[in-house]
């Protein structure tokens, strides 16, 4: 107890304060900055971390990330170009509202979702990091495979229109995805020798490539009188630029909800936040009372995946502090400051050196009421830049998404890569293929044929396919689920089909 | 051309594609015999997948087209009104893709985006010099303290100015 | 069309400018920034290591140095970069044992690592350790040994790359003792500890072990390399035990071939002090590294011994590849 007051007042002191403050601006600019990731400016950190008591040095990389998450989904609303991959999916129906003129609505929603998923995971972060830790360690590759199909549920919720050609452009990611080293064998997969295409295409060249250059490409498709018009025009009311109460509260279920799946995924380690938040807008969707709105700008297809990935964020801690596996990038950047701190994360953190610790979950907490509050000053700022004309925006962005794309990997093949892309999404929305789900395909395929493979390698080692699943018990319960969401989303089919020959 | 006829030879393109990547750039671009070590599925296993399910959905395409009812040829192809503007955009692909390629590596990200940056600009119908001129400057100028001085990311330079620092 | 002649003249003038103002790069070395390119993502794979030599080398030489990242082809990439880079030793690299001593022998990597680089000092080594459950039932590599051999294919174990110096040393020695074993392949050594203690497989060989070893969750039973490390003074190794192939997990230093003497020995003489430097040992016990420097002599041997010794070994017990 002296240690949790101990720690709670070491995170209040000004060098603490301060920390928190510089890292959620620097946060929120490099999220909304394709290319420029948090992970880059914590990894440039990590060095001088040793230089600062871990209470400072820590939450601000914290910060940083929790910033990067809100501020990537800024340019995903605004110009449909996702700051991060796990911003993808905000593209879907933050994009759509932002056009009908509210994009003020869709920044505030994303801005209540991230806080309120960050909060909520932080929460249960600092209150059951060890039993969820503890579930989470018995799903492996075959439960993997299960989860990875309830995330391509959404795929079959997200195809209307022309269902064939949403197929297609799955499908397609789906072999793009394959380019590459394989990833059981090891051996070489439509590379033709290319030592650029070994570790496969990278997803921001895809990324933005798919998303936001062929954007750029269909708009100068149109007459040059509107090339003058500025890129997104807000609307003036003031009921479009904000988020009212009635809102807020009719968000809190798909909040709830959200919040609970990031944090489940986030504690299993390399699932990631886009997995995350395409398995929170499935989720959204299939519980909504209007199904329909989807797509074309809802609320809760907004904050569903936003308040997912950022419970990521917190959620992938909890492996970290209870058995030192970090689960994913952000994470394995911390512990490499922890360990430079000279704390070893694990069970005998809390037993030898707490006060750090609960530093560090204070500053946390207090972290997400920072990047509330100058998140609130960074939307109109995000407003203002891009509202100048579309023949003065394109060229910026085109010539940013050259230097983003090259800076991933020093890599001049990305940026010709990201042009290419650029070019044939341009083409396939021309024809109606939906450039989303390619891009989905793409995120998915690779988790799913890695865990598949894996767990036929598994059964071969082990006494046969029952033996298997009956000495999993989290595969045969997640199982089951995926069951019962199969039948109810079959016989809703059959219902609207039902209503839709009545009519 | 009608819309119809236009998806028609859109599909039949596609369809001979997809033929020329599963039986010819599948099977040459993965080995199968060398990952011998450890059991599962062959590397070819997912690829192979993903080339049938889109050959399925072509044929569905197709088989939907032939058995439409009207065949609503009414309606004018969408291209053929914007022809001018199709050009444009293409100018824009030309203009991205020969940076991408030859002008970054020739010129270095600076001179070669300040380049790229007022081409796109005056291809964009901007005219007035001050535009043309200095905004490229200001997004290359963002760009260098971004990426070079704050990150130390160091973006391609050339050897076409000896001596230059960017 | 005026104003495209204005820019045209403008250019002009500006070129003349500054090839005017050359830098003249006369004198001794260094008289300029280095760049150390490092093959690996920011903050993984030796980047913190190398960041933590950028930042001493800076004073000692009193040169900026720039570390840049160069990530892709399992590391070949980089290493690649700095081979055919100009031998003036403003371009140097880190380099370590996977894509100098394993990678060439599976893939067409883009450089000669016997011929192309220079290999000026090594500074750290790691252990690779064989580790189990903390509750496993085998209490030695021989209890492991002697199960594989009961149960073929039974035995499920995983290292944290397919094809790095950890899989193919276990591989080695499991074919000398004539086992069938079960390999799954996975990536990174997080998938492989959350395997390992989530029970899927039984063991596991990598190299990031130290906090689930202190804690307990895991216990280490023997070490690939050829000598034992000081954290794991107790544990066997690999050649104690008879087995051919006993690679050394190295980080080091390198440049392309022919490096003028001159960068060698400045370099000889950074690198000792560094690596004698209290910060840097307390930098490296932090990050789970043993300080073993070294000098460009003795570390150019030893990676062209265990070129050799990899490329030989693989030959003659035709692992599965």
């Amino acid at each position: 107890m002296e240690a949790i007051l101990e720690g709670i007042s070491l995170s209040l002191s000004a060098s603490a304060l301060t920390g928190i403050m510089v890292g959620i601006i620097l946060g929120q600019l490099l999220g909304s900055i394709p290319g420029l990731t948090a992970a880059m400016a914590v990894a440039l950190l990590v060095p001088f971390s040793f230089y600062f008591d871990p209470w400072v040095g820590i939450p601000m990389m914290l910060a940083m990330f929790k910033g990067s998450l809100f501020g990537s989904s800024m340019p995903a609303i605004l110009l449909r170009t996702p700051g991060t991959p796990a911003a993808a999916a905000t593209v879907i129906d933050g994009n759509p509202l932002a056009k009908s003129g509210k994009g003020g609505k869709a920044m505030h929603t994303v801005l209540y979702a991230s806080v309120f998923g960050d909060a909520f995971s932080d929460i249960c972060l600092i209150l059951g990091a060890g039993m969820l830790a503890s579930i989470a360690i018995r799903f492996g590759p075959s439960e993997y495979v299960v989860l990875i199909l309830f995330a391509l549920m959404s795929l079959v919720s997200l195809n209307h229109g022309s269902s064939w050609k949403g197929i297609i452009s799955i499908l397609l990611g789906m072999l793009i995805s394959c380019i590459g080293l394989d990833p059981i064998t090891g051996t070489e997969r439509l590379t033709f020798g290319n030592l650029e295409l070994f570790e496969g295409i990278g997803l921001i060249p895809m990324l933005i490539g798919f998303l936001a250059i062929s954007e750029v490409f269909s708009q100068l498709e149109q007459p040059i009188r509107n090339l003058g018009e500025k890129a997104i025009t807000f609307s003036k009311r003031r009921e479009d630029n904000r988020l009212s109460g009635t809102e807020r509260r009719a968000l809190l279920p798909t909040l709830l909800r959200s919040s609970a799946i990031g944090t489940v995924t986030g504690a299993l380690p390399g699932l990631g936040s886009t997995v995350a938040a395409f398995i929170a807008y499935n989720e959204a969707r299939r519980t909504a009372k209007n199904p329909k709105e989807f797509g074309h700008g809802s609320l809760h297809g907004i904050a569903a995946p936003e308040a997912a990935n950022n419970a990521v964020s917190g959620a992938n801690l909890i492996p970290l502090l209870a058995f030192g596996i970090p689960g994913d990038v952000a994470a394995a950047l911390i512990l490499g400051a922890l360990l430079i701190q000279g704390i070893v994360p694990g069970p005998l953190a809390f037993r030898d050196n707490p006060v750090p610790i609960y530093a560090i979950f204070s500053a946390m907490l207090l972290a997400n009421i920072v990047n509330y509050v100058i998140g609130l000053g960074f939307i109109p700022l995000a407003k203002k830049m891009v509202s100048v004309p579309k023949r003065l925006l394109f060229p910026a962005v085109l010539v940013f998404a050259s230097a983003g794309a090259y800076a991933m990997r020093g890599s001049l093949f990305d940026v010709q890569l990201m042009f290419g892309f650029g070019v044939m999404g341009w083409l396939m929305s021309k024809f109606q293929f939906p450039t989303v789900l390619l891009v989905i395909g793409f995120i998915l395929a690779p988790i799913l044929e890695r865990s598949a493979r894996q767990t036929l390698i598994i059964v071969s080692a082990s006494d046969g396919w029952f033996a298997f699943v009956t000495s999993r018990p989290v595969l045969m319960i997640l199982l089951a689920i995926l069951a019962i969401l199969t039948v109810i989303i079959i016989r809703q089919r059959m219902v609207m089909s039902r209503y839709v020959s009545a009519q | 051309m009608s819309e119809r006829t236009r998806e028609l030879l859109l599909i039949g393109g596609l369809i001979a594609g997809t033929l020329g990547l599963g039986f010819g750039l599948i099977p040459a671009g993965i080995e199968e015999g060398f990952g011998s070590r450890g059991a599962g599925l062959s590397p070819r296993a997912m690829p192979q997948v993903a080339v049938a399910g889109i050959l399925l959905a072509l044929t569905f395409g197709l088989l939907q087209m032939i058995l439409a009812k009207s065949p609503n040829d009414a309606t004018p192809a969408t291209g053929d009104k914007s022809g001018d503007h199709l050009l444009r955009a293409a100018g824009a692909v030309l203009i991205c893709l020969l940076f991408a390629y030859i002008g970054f590596n020739a010129f270095g990200f600076y001179l070669g985006g300040v380049a790229m940056a007022a081409a796109l600009t005056l291809l964009l119908g901007e005219r007035k010099v001050l535009y043309v001129l200095l905004l490229p400057i200001l997004i290359l100028a963002v760009i260098y303290g971004l990426f070079e001085l704050g990150f130390q990311i160091k973006l391609p330079k050339s050897d076409f100015i000896p001596g230059l620092p960017i | 069309m005026k104003f495209i002649r204005t820019v045209f003249h403008a250019l002009i003038i500006l070129t003349v400018v500054l090839a005017l103002v050359e830098v003249a790069t006369a004198g001794n070395y260094p008289s300029k920034p280095i760049t150390i390119v490092v093959p690996y993502a920011p903050g993984g794979g030796g980047d913190a290591f190398t960041r933590a030599i950028a930042l001493q080398a800076q004073e000692i030489l009193g040169a900026k140095i720039f570390v840049e990242n160069r990530m892709g082809g399992g590391a070949t990439i980089g290493v690649g970069t700095v081979a055919r880079a100009r031998a003036d030793g403003y371009t140097l690299g880190f380099v370590s044992s996977s894509p100098v001593v394993a990678a060439p022998n599976f893939f067409n990597v883009p450089y000669d690592p016997a011929k192309d680089l220079t290999y000026l000092s090594r500074f750290i080594i790691s252990a690779a350790p064989v580790l189990v459950r903390g509750d496993s039932k085998f209490q030695s590599f021989r209890d492991l040994i002697v199960y594989a051999k009961a149960n073929p294919g039974k035995l499920l174990w995983s290292t944290a790359g397919i094809n790095g110096a950890p899989h193919i040393a276990t591989e080695a020695a499991f074919t000398q003792e004539g086992i069938k074993s079960a390999f799954l392949p996975m990536q990174g050594s997080t998938e492989v500890l959350a395997a390992l203690l989530g029970g899927t497989i039984a063991m596991g060989v990598m190299s990031d072990y130290a906090g689930p070893l202190a804690a307990g969750d895991v216990r280490a039973l023997a070490d690939i390399g050829s000598e034992r490390v000081p954290d794991l003074a107790e544990i066997p190794t690999y050649r104690e035990m008879g087995y051919a192939l006993t690679p050394t997990i190295f980080f080091g230093l390198a440049g392309p071939a022919g490096l003028p003497a001159e960068v060698i020995s400045t370099w000889d003489h950074t690198m000792r002090t560094i690596t004698a430097s209290a910060a840097f040992i307390e930098v490296a016990k932090r990050l789970n590294g043993n300080v073993a420097y070294l000098d460009h002599k003795a570390f150019q041997a030893m990676v062209l011994d265990e070129i050799g010794t990899m490329r030989e070994t693989l030959q003659s017990l035709e692992v599965p590849k």
